[in-house]
């Protein structure tokens, strides 16, 4: 006689979830609960439905890693903080006894995520919460290999290359049942998907399917739907199809590009073979370079499990911010036992009692005068006849405020883009815009435009016909690569040069140690070696190298840093490095960043050793912030940072407001909120969102540093014709070509050049 | 500087001494901003007043005008007065007062309903337009902005809100307040645009690059 199998309730619970669901669910709550950060957020305040969060025993998180980076992981920690408070409080059947379990196959620095999932037992002592690691993401065998359609990737006429390619990956999706193709931006998505078509149109018609998240909902549910049942024999997709959605069976996954990272590159190409102990298969496809030896680097880094590490941000003052409003909304809280509370989270160990005394009075509206406080201030903060300092809710209006503007997603929509004598002509996403800058010349469906100015959320153009683009498109949707793969592909370099110099068998040597075809060792061994010969130096992990290459028409200077640190690094390093010399020259300075270095444009005579000892001995940090204290970007992340701190409301008094509502009003706050100091959490926040999250401040630091200590070096070098490390960085500084044939054509003439010199 | 010789711009500050009328000029104040755009969810901490009020009497100071004339917009929100309006306006002309002989307020599109706070002063003048000398101060947002030049060789408005934008490469996006000047089209007659006093308002770039 067997026993009967009890039921199990499973539910899920989003923000839109109908009230009859909700109340159904709390009369019978379910025993899993499937819910997203938001939400739990959301329902840690709900007065009777919090009761039956008491007894929850185990909190599991999905895709940790994809989490913990960013502000919505931030959020996610302190709820938990706020839930373990909850069932520490008492009513609980299990004590206490809250278990977190966080689950992911690409997780690096494991022990800090471990740390993360977990937060602290004891923070006087910052002795975290027990852990136990089960660590088997070797489990999964990778099969790869790095594919460059040609063997010349230089001198190969762009239409060749593309047919080599696409030759290729239609062979290839021929010998497997199921592809998954990624490519890096929403547009080539849909490129690919038209080629192929074009391509065998009996084979792909109905075969073939697009998945990205511009595309509508049913869509895209449609193609998982075909994919779960076998229908399909591609889809291609640009980051969608990542995570989380069961997709079925896939025998091969193609990645067309760099994706930028190892654990990006092992996260899709372990989408093939998804049952434990099968082996994934991936090929990379590279049309560049740079991005052939990316890849190269990249690979034998996933195959040995050598993940980039995430960087996990801390002392959030926003997303603290609106959980104080949330805990006040529960309870009146002594502050040092909320200071505890927070401190709890992995986030806010090291948050100091003043930043948290400040955000808490920002919260209260102490900022603005006493009688305008029931306007401003959520909470109240008063003394007990103990002395201590207590907070809890004020006013009625405080819980639907943070009710119905949680969260810390930003609302980004697109701007839309008209001609000055208004016609309209389509839509932009505010991150293009950020690149912009007044006289740009850009690709808009086909045609070109010029960008003149933003009002609100309206973008003004010209139409600038036949003048050639400035700012590449794509740009915006460009992953920068992780710091710790740049330095990486430096040791690279750095073995390879040793070779060169020794002459040894570079290609023999790439061929036993990297999963990489034929082609793509010659692209290298040709890239590296030309660069040895011109100038008698690669760039490397530690020693970086400095190009003044004069400008064709020979009054200008590009300044090339070869900086193999990927670009929220060199993007940091170049507008710290372009504030020095704006400080020594009244010229104006033009400034191009990519993963692989940076450009100043200056006039010539510049000293270099002089901007490296101003960074050296100035403070890096105040010198970027005065450096983006008056850009568009500040503008921007001032409004996402304030809208989390709940100081603009998206949701008020029944009225919604738009992006553009938000937008055109918040440099208002932006300049109320600048005269109280840099200190006011607000501006506080969005300086280090910047600095720390948007670029990354700590490793451009830490490179200053090893300059300083000697560990890393750099030689300067003056080049009449750019050294082929710098081609891709210096035809995006000639603004005049930047056409993808012109920039092969041009790319061409340049290595021209460079073999010219090297062979005289 | 001076602008046609008569109207001196008081160095670093968005405003105008005549010397042959005594007076100083500012315009375009918008009090009460800040509260409005609390109401829609906004919320932003007052500081305009105070600083306002700081930066006037740094001004009289310098300058020692019998008279303060105001070029129209003194307050923000078109349909009412509110009550935080209300109280700032009060606070903002009780200070004006003590500072010299006589205040001149153009009205202007904002300013409705504005006479129930001015009539309460015997030192303060509420006018559509007001004429002294030969030179006519208007705010300016009228379509139909017409003065005679046998009467006025100079107008002087407010409610544009000048300023040049300035970008640099970097990205760096500057807005910089300034004067505007020019001739009208009667014959002999010169126009000068101010400058908004207020901390908070949005230039209207004037010009092209």
């Amino acid at each position: 006689m067997g026993k009967e199998i009890p039921e199990v309730r499973s539910l899920v619970r989003t923000g839109d979830t109908s009230s009859y669901q909700r109340q159904k669910m709390l009369k019978k709550p379910p025993h899993i609960l499937i819910t997203t950060p938001e939400t739990l957020g959301i329902i840690l305040n709900a007065p009777k439905f919090r009761e039956k969060l008491r007894d929850i025993k185990y909190v599991i998180t999905d895709e940790i890693h994809s989490l913990c980076s960013n502000k919505r992981g931030v959020h996610l920690s302190l709820s938990l903080e706020r839930l373990q408070k909850l069932c520490d409080e008492g009513g609980n059947e299990y004590n206490g006894q809250l278990t977190r379990i966080g689950l992911s196959a690409t997780q690096a620095p494991i022990k800090e995520i471990a740390k993360y999932l977990v937060g602290y037992k004891n923070v006087a002592e910052k002795k975290p919460r027990k852990c136990k690691i089960v660590d088997v993401a070797a489990s999964k065998q990778m099969n790869l290999e790095v594919k460059s359609p040609v063997q010349d990737l230089i001198h190969t006429p762009p239409k060749e290359v593309n047919e080599s390619m696409y030759e290729e990956i239609d062979k290839l999706i021929k010998k497997h049942r199921t592809t998954l193709i990624f490519t890096n931006t929403r547009a080539a998505t849909e490129r690919v998907v038209k080629n192929l078509k074009e391509k065998d149109q009996n084979y792909y018609e109905g075969e073939i399917g697009a998945h990205h998240s511009s595309m509508s909902r049913e869509k895209r549910l449609n193609v998982e739907e075909n994919l779960k049942k076998g229908n399909l024999k591609v889809a291609v997709t640009s980051t969608s199809l990542e995570l989380g959605i069961d997709i079925g069976y896939i025998d091969l996954v193609l990645q067309l590009s760099s994706p930028k990272g190892v654990a990006r590159a092992i996260q899709r190409i372990g989408r093939s073979g998804h049952k434990l102990h099968d082996t994934a298969k991936g090929r990379i496809m590279v049309m560049e370079r740079d991005d052939a030896l990316e890849c190269t680097e990249m690979v034998r880094c996933a195959e040995n499990d050598e993940l980039d590490r995430v960087r996990i941000p801390k002392n959030c003052l926003d997303v603290l911010a609106q959980q104080i409003v949330g805990m006040a909304c529960n309870k009146k809280w002594r502050a040092k036992e909320a200071y505890i509370t927070v401190k709890k989270s992995y986030n806010y160990i090291d948050l100091s009692k003043k930043d948290f005394v400040k955000t808490l009075e920002y919260v209260a509206g102490e900022h603005a005068s006493l009688e305008d406080q029931h306007v401003y201030g959520k909470i109240w903060i008063d003394e007990n006849e103990g002395g201590e300092k207590i907070f809890g809710k004020r006013g009625k209006m405080t819980r639907v405020i943070y009710m119905t503007n949680i969260g810390t997603i930003p609302d980004e929509s697109a701007y839309k883009v008209h001609t000055r004598n208004k016609k309209f002509v389509g839509t932009l996403d505010e991150g293009f815009l950020d690149r912009l800058t007044k006289g740009d010349i850009f690709v808009h469906g086909g045609d070109t435009y010029q960008y003149r100015y933003t009002r609100g959320m309206k973008v003004y153009v010209d139409r600038a016909p036949n003048r050639k683009p400035t700012v590449p498109s794509w740009y915006s949707e460009m992953l920068p690569l992780s710091y710790d793969l740049g330095r990486k592909i430096g040791k690279l370099n750095s073995e390879i040069q040793r070779k060169l110099k020794e002459n040894e068998d570079v290609k023999q040597w790439i061929r036993k140690k990297y999963p990489v075809n034929e082609n793509t060792v010659t692209s290298i061994e040709s890239y590296l070696k030309e660069q040895y010969q011109f100038v008698g130096k690669i760039p490397t992990d530690k020693e970086i190298l400095i190009e003044k290459n004069r400008s064709r028409d020979g009054e200008r200077l590009n300044l090339v840093f070869h900086t193999i640190y990927g670009r929220r690094v060199n993007d940091a390093l170049c507008r710290i490095f372009a504030h020095i010399l704006s400080k020594q020259i009244t010229s104006n300075i033009g400034i191009v960043v990519d993963d692989h270095g940076f450009v100043l444009k200056t006039p010539i005579g510049i000293d270099v050793d002089k901007i490296i000892e101003e960074a050296i001995e100035g403070d890096m940090r105040q010198m970027l912030k005065e450096s983006v204290r008056k850009t568009q970007l500040m503008k921007r992340r001032f409004r996402h940072v304030a809208s989390r701190a709940l100081m603009i409301l998206r949701n008020y008094k029944g009225n919604k407001k738009s992006v553009g509502k938000q937008q055109m009003k918040s440099h208002f706050l932006l300049a109320a909120c600048k005269r109280l100091g840099e200190d006011f959490p607000i501006i506080k926040e969005t300086y280090r969102e910047i600095m720390e999250d948007h670029m990354d401040i700590e490793h451009a630091e830490q490179i200053i540093k090893e300059i300083e200590e000697g560990k890393t070096t750099y030689n300067v070098i003056e080049t009449d014709t750019p050294s082929p490390f710098a081609h891709n960085l210096v035809i995006q500084s000639q603004s005049d070509v930047m056409k993808l044939e012109d920039k092969k054509k041009r790319l061409k003439q340049l290595h021209k050049e460079v073999l010219a010199k090297i062979e005289a | 500087m001076k602008i046609y010789g008569e109207f001196e711009i008081v160095d670093n500050y968005p405003a105008l001494y005549i010397e042959k009328i005594n007076s100083v000029v500012i315009t375009d104040i918008h009090l009460g901003l800040e509260s409005l755009m609390a109401k829609t969810g906004l919320l932003m901490p007052k500081f305009q007043l105070k600083e306002i009020k700081e930066e006037i009497k740094e001004i009289i100071n310098r300058k020692n005008p019998e008279k303060l004339i105001i070029c129209g917009d003194i307050k923000h929100e078109f349909s009412r007065t509110s009550k935080g309006e209300r109280k700032e306006i009060k606070e903002f002309i009780d200070y004006l007062k003590d500072l010299v002989e006589e205040i001149i307020i153009i009205k202007g599109n904002h300013d409705n309903y504005l006479i129930y706070e001015t009539k309460k002063y015997e030192k303060v003048e509420l006018k559509e337009q007001a004429t002294l000398k030969d030179i006519t101060f208007i705010h300016g947002h009228q379509k139909q902005l017409k003065v005679n030049s046998n009467q006025s060789k100079y107008i002087v408005i407010g409610h544009e809100h000048p300023a040049l934008s300035l970008t640099d490469k970097i990205g760096i996006k500057e807005k910089v307040p300034c004067f505007l000047y020019g001739e009208t089209n009667e014959e002999e007659q010169k126009i000068i645009v101010l400058p908004a006093f207020s901390k908070l308002a949005e230039g209207s770039q004037v010009n092209l690059e």
